[in-house]
């Protein structure tokens, strides 16, 4: 296992959700976190996170704003001195669906797509000539949807658990109708994973992501109009408890699991399950450590 | 249903895949607009030629303006696409820029097209075509999901997002919605990566035929299938094969 503490990281979207866990987590385990989010509240997450005796640094802004992007990530660096991880977590929902005129279609391709693949991109492409320089390897992890994920591929390891919703027939294909674009980022994000995975394996540089199925957030909240029911609200995950699953696929460290989604579905335990078979690219050229 | 007298739009179509689809659903008796941003596509033969950009709002509308007046819009093929390598630790305007010249294209492309298209497609049904590729399929070699295209392999996994809820939304209005994943086919797209314009010898000999492609694509609108990605690979038979489980008909 390996040892966070001392690391520098980049959490985005961090001032509520799975965000906010996610830094809260990175600091209890001693690292500095920098972060970022649309909402003026993300200073006071900064706060909380050197009450916890890191350093924090807090910018508020659109991560689909490269200016924004920019001053986040050089920020970080001049403030912490290095970048070692970066967690790519702001997203955005709402919904569209293939009837929607064009000018609502394309006000939310900008948004939604520009949040969710664009956001994730930018910072992606911002921090890596910097953990490339310095040389020390690094881990970045997207956040995606368990909209991309069935029973089928690329989840193979299911426990099959009595509680889950799909018994004997396979879940297919999440999403629904409605979530267009949002589906259409959040699916975009493989062809980041496996290509920053291939590309980076040779600096020793991890990039993973988790498919988030339905979490207590701020986000799963607005989609019941801040209003779910007890019932649903205790069927849904909790960010703590994948905030830790998160630190724990950290301190695997290099020779951990690279270029896998990781699979949190509703109706099983929240925890970091083994890394399973690679199905879209070939392991060899996402091994840490050789040359691609 | 039968495509004949139908109005055909292929995006796309002044080359390779894209001009070959066009030809095809002209010979199955479709009326087509095909456009592209190359004037060439002014002579593809039996083709009504546009020349459009599918990256500019304007230039869509235009084009299904024109399609409308042609009578009945049956098929949309969302072929259109472009292509560049964007390594991943390239300078940060060049970053900027790449983003621009692939998902304006391969992505904001495909969603305004269809945006303009879909509500004469519910009118009596019909088709929508999602050019992809076999990165987005199980990967049976390591030519997939390039090091250094991570746009071009976005933009296309992204297409998975409109081919599976499109399918779902548009169920109702008898409107078809599939992806074609094809490996390495015959195009200036694929000669256009080698110094010389021209395939290798050994590659030559092995690459899939555009018309062949074109075949696979009016087996998937006659078999009347929704919501899949259909592959086609090097060495293999081009053919539809049967219908998948539910889960696995994006994912392969």
């Amino acid at each position: 296992m390996v040892k966070l503490k001392g690391r520098n990281a980049i959490v985005t979207g961090a001032a509520v959700g799975l965000g906010c866990s996610y830094a809260k987590a990175l600091a209890r385990e001693g690292v500095n976190v920098a972060v970022c989010d649309l909402r003026e509240e993300i200073h006071e997450v900064a706060e909380i996170l050197r009450s916890l005796g890191v350093n924090a640094a807090s910018y508020q802004g659109d991560v689909s704003d490269p200016a924004h992007v920019r001053a986040v990530v050089d920020g970080a660096q001049e403030e912490f001195g290095n970048i070692d991880i970066l967690v790519n977590n702001a997203g955005v929902w709402g919904a569209s669906v293939a009837d929607d005129d064009l000018d609502k279609s394309i006000e939310d391709y900008e948004q939604i797509v520009g949040t969710n693949l664009k956001g994730e991109y930018l910072f992606g492409r911002a921090v890596i000539p910097i953990m490339i320089e310095q040389g020390k390897g690094g881990e970045i992890v997207n956040i995606a949807t368990d909209h991309m994920v069935t029973c089928g591929t690329p989840y193979f390891c299911c426990p099959k658990l009595e509680s889950c919703p799909w018994g004997d027939s396979p879940r297919p294909t999440g999403g629904g109708d409605a979530m267009d674009l949002y589906d259409a980022g959040k699916w975009g994000l493989n062809g980041l994973l496996y290509g920053w995975a291939k590309a980076l394996a040779p600096h020793n540089i991890r990039v993973n992501a988790f498919c988030m199925g339905a979490t207590d957030s701020h986000m799963l909240r607005g989609f019941h109009n801040f209003e779910p029911s007890d019932e649903e609200v205790a069927s849904w995950m909790r960010a703590e408890d994948n905030a830790q699953a998160m630190i724990d696929m950290l301190q695997e460290g290099p020779s951990g699991r690279n270029a896998q989604n990781v699979n949190f579905c509703m109706g099983r335990p929240v925890q970091l399950e083994p890394a399973h078979d690679h199905v879209y690219v070939v392991p060899e050229q996402v091994r840490i450590g050789e040359s691609s | 249903m039968s495509l004949s007298g139908k109005v055909a739009i292929v995006s796309g179509a002044a080359q390779g895949l894209g001009r070959a689809f066009a030809i095809r659903l002209a010979e199955e008796g479709c009326m087509v607009l095909g456009f592209d941003v190359k004037k060439e596509v002014l002579d593809v033969a039996g083709v009504t030629g546009m020349v459009a950009d599918v990256s500019k709002r304007d230039d869509v509308e235009r084009v299904v303006s024109k399609a409308a007046g042609m009578g009945e819009i049956a098929v949309l093929v969302n072929n259109a696409g472009t292509w560049k390598k964007t390594p991943v630790d390239s300078a940060w305007q060049q970053a900027l820029d790449d983003w621009d010249f692939i998902m304006d294209t391969n992505l904001k492309g495909v969603m305004m097209l269809s945006r303009a298209v879909v509500p004469f497609l519910q009118r009596n049904g019909g088709h929508i075509i999602n050019l992809s590729t076999y990165y987005v399929l199980p990967a049976k070699s390591d030519g997939t999901n390039q090091p250094d295209t991570d746009l071009y392999n976005a933009s296309k996994w992204a297409l998975n997002g409109f081919t599976d809820a499109w399918a779902k939304y548009l169920e109702k209005d008898n409107v078809k919605v599939n992806g074609m994943c094809m490996g390495a086919t015959d195009t200036p797209m694929l000669r256009g990566l080698f110094p010389t314009k021209q395939l290798p010898a050994e590659m030559a000999s092995v690459v899939m035929k555009a018309e062949d492609i074109a075949g696979q694509m009016m087996e998937i609108i006659a078999s009347g299938r929704t919501g899949e990605n259909f592959g086609a690979w090097v060495g293999e038979e081009i053919t539809i094969g049967d219908q998948p489980p539910l889960h696995k008909r994006i994912t392969g």
